[in-house]
């Protein structure tokens, strides 16, 4: 059933979501680095429809990012080796924001920083702007040689990042974790201790692909990042493990293609989730999972997406 | 344009191609749009097994296309294998607007050169080579065309599509002619609308073009999206050597 029936029909379920803060007309965001500014979707998607909209991370200055070739197919997903090229935080602010400014959807800013200091100015320079509803803040990067995933797979490290940029913004703070890391749980807890507002996990998973008959690497870094729906079930996994172990709201990412893998993170105890790689294959694919996963509350009698949260039947 | 080749999994990512040719079929209908490939992995070959009238899902246009000459005089094609299917849509258009172009056409063998009597039908010049010899001119097409230089004039422009090295060596050509080349490159995609920055070439800066124009996301970053402000670039814009 789509929104907008007859209007005879009983009001739908409610599907705003309220994330530390920022106002959510539904639970599905497009997540960092796959929806460029917005604006590449803009002639495909209508973008009032979004939760929320993550813009590509953002740094400083200007990044070049890698070198060809950044990205590669394979079983079920595909390794990404971007390097965070993004137009820094002056031409973001002059020729991305004012598009995005245009829509009623929120706009949450993911932010990169090559130190704690980066960070903090980022955080500090955006708060002036209206446009932003809230930061996510990527501790979680595995293709930059500096930041990144060396911030997020240290507690201590975590720490520092979020306090930093806790003291430099009273926007809501999301901190986005990588999965590459031991124990989620002790990260999830750094960071709501240093300040974070909520917590979305995760970012892709470092891995790598061979071309056997020329013997190299199928990315220039060797190393990239997995996304799509083959790393589903991880990110189910470390979602489930960190809602028991922080009380702030988690944000489901990985291999998000269709409501009913929005569903589980939704069940696992996320509040909201984020749709990546599903983006690039289909356009409208948070459109239709919004869709969806309003008919399912329909059908199963649910008046509230809240009432889904953390339902997990698990003993 | 991105096909979207499965429902499933995997193959996950849609697939770009260019429109080799458009045929206006009636004001009602539209147009018609051809797309020629070459079965090169999962992907085109589960393309190859699709049967007529199967419903597609794609994406496009996207990206720019060749420009048109401004000037007058003779035109240069130059496609390599699968390449001569980014450039006959460019033939046909060219052949309404009253130009005239000369198709070169390379390949390993004489079964890898395709559409010679497609352009022969637009009323261009066809010239084949391949590397065993067996049709044509024996050797690269980049060496044909060297040595057809030898004995006729500068053409106004070249329009290039195939491999990345005969597309270097044709801009160097152009280059030592100083005559405007324009190359249509091929990298793997993941979204085709500018967002996953995954299909990128490095650019440098061209002497033909405001630097405005060569750096399109973010002035001043060398790496420009294939899906966006390609496939076609102009081949001085094009860093050859990082590639």
């Amino acid at each position: 059933m789509r929104s907008g029936g007859p209007k005879t029909e009983a009001p739908g379920p409610r599907m705003s979501v309220d994330i530390a803060g920022i106002k959510l007309k539904n639970p599905v965001m497009a997540a960092s680095g796959t929806f460029g500014y917005g604006e590449e979707f803009a002639s495909l998607v209508d973008l009032n429809r979004l939760g929320a909209i993550i813009t590509k991370g953002i740094s400083l200055e200007p990044m070049e990012g890698n070198p060809p070739p950044r990205i590669v197919e394979t079983v079920g997903g595909m390794i990404n080796s971007i390097g965070l090229q993004n137009v820094g935080l002056q031409a973001f602010v002059k020729d991305k924001l004012p598009f995005l400014g245009q829509f009623t959807t929120p706009l949450i800013a993911n932010i990169f920083g090559g130190t704690i200091r980066e960070f903090g100015e980022l955080a500090k320079r955006l708060g002036d702007f209206p446009g932003i509803a809230g930061l996510e803040v990527n501790i979680s990067c595995p293709n930059v040689t500096k930041g990144g995933v060396l911030f997020g797979a240290d507690p201590k490290m975590a720490h520092r990042v979020v306090r930093t940029v806790r003291r430099s913004t009273h926007l809501p703070i999301i901190v986005k974790l990588s999965p590459n890391v031991t124990d989620i749980a002790l990260i999830a807890k750094a960071v709501e201790e240093a300040g974070g507002d909520a917590i979305s996990i995760m970012n892709t998973l470092m891995a790598m692909a061979i071309d056997p008959q020329s013997r190299r690497p199928l990315l220039s870094t060797v190393i990239g990042g997995l996304s799509g729906p083959a790393i589903k079930p991880v990110a189910l996994r470390l979602v489930w493990q960190a809602v028991s172990a922080v009380k702030v709201p988690v944000i489901g990412i990985g291999g998000i293609m269709t409501a009913t893998d929005a569903l589980e993170f939704i069940i696992a105890g996320a509040r909201a989730v984020q749709v990546g790689t599903a983006n690039f294959v289909k356009p409208t694919a948070c459109l239709e999972i919004i869709d969806d996963i309003e008919a399912y509350l329909r059908e199963n009698g649910f008046e509230d997406i809240g009432q889904l949260v953390g339902t997990l039947r698990a003993s | 344009m991105m096909v979207r080749v499965s429902d499933q999994p995997f193959p996950l990512l849609r697939r770009p191609f260019s429109i080799h040719s458009m045929a206006a079929l009636s004001k009602d209908e539209g147009s018609d749009i051809e797309i020629l490939y070459k079965i090169a992995g999962r992907g085109t070959n589960l393309m190859a097994n699709w049967k007529r009238g199967k419903k597609l899902d794609i994406l496009g246009p996207l990206g720019n296309g060749f420009s048109l000459p401004t000037t007058t005089g003779i035109q240069f094609l130059v496609a390599g294998g699968i390449g001569v299917a980014g450039l006959f849509a460019l033939s046909q258009r060219m052949k309404a607007n009253g130009q005239t172009c000369l198709v070169f056409i390379g390949g390993k063998t004489r079964e890898h050169i395709l559409c010679v009597d497609e352009f022969k039908a637009l009323g261009a010049d066809v010239h084949v080579a391949t590397e065993d010899g067996g049709l044509g001119f024996r050797g690269m097409i980049t060496d044909m065309v060297m040595s057809y230089l030898r004995d006729h004039s500068t053409p106004s422009g070249f329009f290039a599509c195939g491999p990345l090295d005969m597309l270097k060596a044709i801009a160097h050509i152009a280059k030592s002619q100083s005559v405007p080349c324009q190359v249509s490159l091929e990298t793997r995609m993941a979204c085709g609308l500018g967002a996953c920055l995954g299909c990128v070439i490095k650019t440098r800066e061209s002497p033909l073009l405001g630097s405005e124009q060569a750096f399109g996301e973010g002035k001043g970053l060398p790496y420009k999206r294939v899906c966006k402000e390609g496939p076609v670039f102009d081949s001085e814009e094009v860093d050859w050597g990082v590639v």
